[in-house]
């Protein structure tokens, strides 16, 4: 196990999050510190994609607070220091959502360029350098609609790391591919986690938890259930919801 | 003598009247179109706002022109707001504002229907990366609605092609203005009816002809 840092990355204190009666989070809190991978599981409905795009605003938590180092997010703030803090905190959707009227290049510019006003030709660099990262540097010039799933979503986690982001957040990233597409992208993710990136990660891939997950999160009903490092969530869990969730798979 | 000629050479004579007409109904069309897609594209974003006061204000102006006939609209213009404040236009600037008001409400539905057809994940992504809204809508949304609005749009401008006509009423030269009267100088009217009808149909074909265009050319670049 790698030495974990102390510095927090992400705070999330007493997370409430509700859609008319229905409670989805239910007061959660935990920290995400510097380096950190933390893979979050459980079955569906229980609240883990909410949970992770509560993190960067873009569903608006009910109650409590986030903090993204010491500056709460979202909350009551100018949208200018919102978008700032969105541009640290990466983000990879389970139905990739390139934007479908730009080349790969142009995808993976954009938010450099307009955003951190970066020149022509070092967001260009930069596109090039992630995109040989993910190993797709040949289709630099390609619409989206002309790549399959996986390499779609391989140039969507490149898109996210041409900011330079702190933490990457993965919601489900490989739920919308075929069975042959998905060792594909989850090897640049473990690439990407074996780098060092700060990561907080929703799937339903048990293996890749296990094997690169620092800690693993199980939620169910809204609520962190049990947490703790890969081997004692699967090898030894405590509570009898996560025994359950386990032996269902 | 005029009876006598025949329907060529009456064609002849009258075409070239008839042509100064149509340049009118041209440049009615293209400027009050182009005046109609800037203010319907300041009103589309208004009616999606997050502030209410927007969007009450571009609800009660699509009511107002959607709601009443452009007729009223450009005899309210011509001839009753000189009589309200001390502005006194023209029939061409008073025909002109009376269609771009009218048909930039028409066109603010189209572009909203085209801004709300665009998937969600495309404006999460986006502000995902720190894009601002207007970044956002911009060049992330409002680009994708372009090749699905097209069509809408040609109907839109090819139906305010045929509504210059109306600007007749408060005598500006137009197709069917100059129509009118060549029709009744000469008591020959359905020569030149066909001629006008023709001349309308040249125009709706031509902007038909570019959008086609346009379309191809945004189908060859990502397929959106």
């Amino acid at each position: 196990m790698k030495l974990l840092s102390k510095e927090i990355i992400l705070n999330v204190q007493n997370l409430e999050k509700k859609f008319g009666d229905n409670v989805v989070l239910k007061k959660i809190s935990t920290v995400i510190t510097k380096g950190e991978v933390v893979v979050v599981i459980g079955p569906s409905g229980s609240g883990k994609s909410t949970f992770l795009r509560c993190l960067n605003y873009l569903e608006v938590p009910s109650g409590g607070e986030i903090y993204f180092h010491d500056s709460r997010v979202g909350f009551k703030q100018n949208e200018k220091e919102l978008d700032l803090q969105r541009s640290k905190i990466g983000m990879v959707f389970q139905s990739f959502n390139l934007f479908p009227h730009l080349s790969v290049l142009e995808n993976l510019t954009i938010a450099p360029e307009n955003v951190l006003k970066l020149t022509k030709e070092e967001a260009h660099e930069r596109a090039r350098d992630y995109l040989k990262k993910v190993g797709l540097l040949e289709k630099i010039n390609a619409y989206p609609r002309e790549l399959s799933g996986g390499q779609q979503q391989r140039v969507a986690i490149a898109r996210a790391l041409c900011m330079h982001p702190e933490v990457m957040l993965f919601d489900e990233a490989t739920s919308a591919l075929d069975p042959e597409l998905v060792g594909e992208v989850l090897r640049v993710m473990k690439d990407l986690a074996l780098s060092g990136m700060t990561m907080v990660v929703v799937t339903h891939e048990m293996n890749f938890a296990r094997e690169v997950a620092d800690r693993v999160i199980f939620m169910d009903g809204g609520l962190i259930v049990e947490e703790g490092i890969p081997t004692e969530i699967f090898s030894t869990p405590k509570e009898k919801r996560t025994i359950d969730f386990l032996k269902k798979l | 003598m005029e009876e006598t000629l025949g329907f060529w050479a009456f064609s002849n004579m009258i075409i070239p009247r008839l042509l100064d007409g149509m340049w009118i109904t041209l440049k009615l069309t293209l400027i009050s179109g182009t005046i109609g897609f800037a203010l319907g594209m300041i009103i589309a974003l208004m009616r999606i706002s997050r502030l209410s006061f927007f969007r009450w204000l571009a609800l009660g102006y699509i009511t107002l022109f959607r709601g009443t006939p452009l007729l009223l609209q450009i005899l309210f213009i011509y001839f009753a707001v000189p009589t309200l404040i001390d502005v006194n236009l023209d029939s061409f600037p008073a025909g002109i504002l009376a269609l771009s008001l009218n048909c930039a409400a028409y066109l603010a539905e189209i572009f909203r229907a085209g801004i709300l057809s665009i998937p969600k994940g495309q404006s999460e992504a986006a502000m995902a990366l720190g894009l601002s809204y207007y970044q956002t809508m911009f060049k992330i949304i409002i680009p994708q609605t372009y090749r699905r609005i097209i069509p809408p749009v040609v109907n839109e401008f090819s139906a305010l092609t045929k509504e210059t006509s109306l600007v007749s009423v408060i005598s500006l030269g137009e197709l069917l203005y100059v129509t009118q009267r060549i029709g009744a100088k000469y008591l020959r009217p359905w020569e030149v009816y066909i001629w006008a009808a023709l001349g309308y149909l040249i125009i709706v074909l031509f902007l038909s002809y570019i959008a086609a265009r346009l379309e191809r050319s945004l189908l060859l670049k990502g397929g959106v």
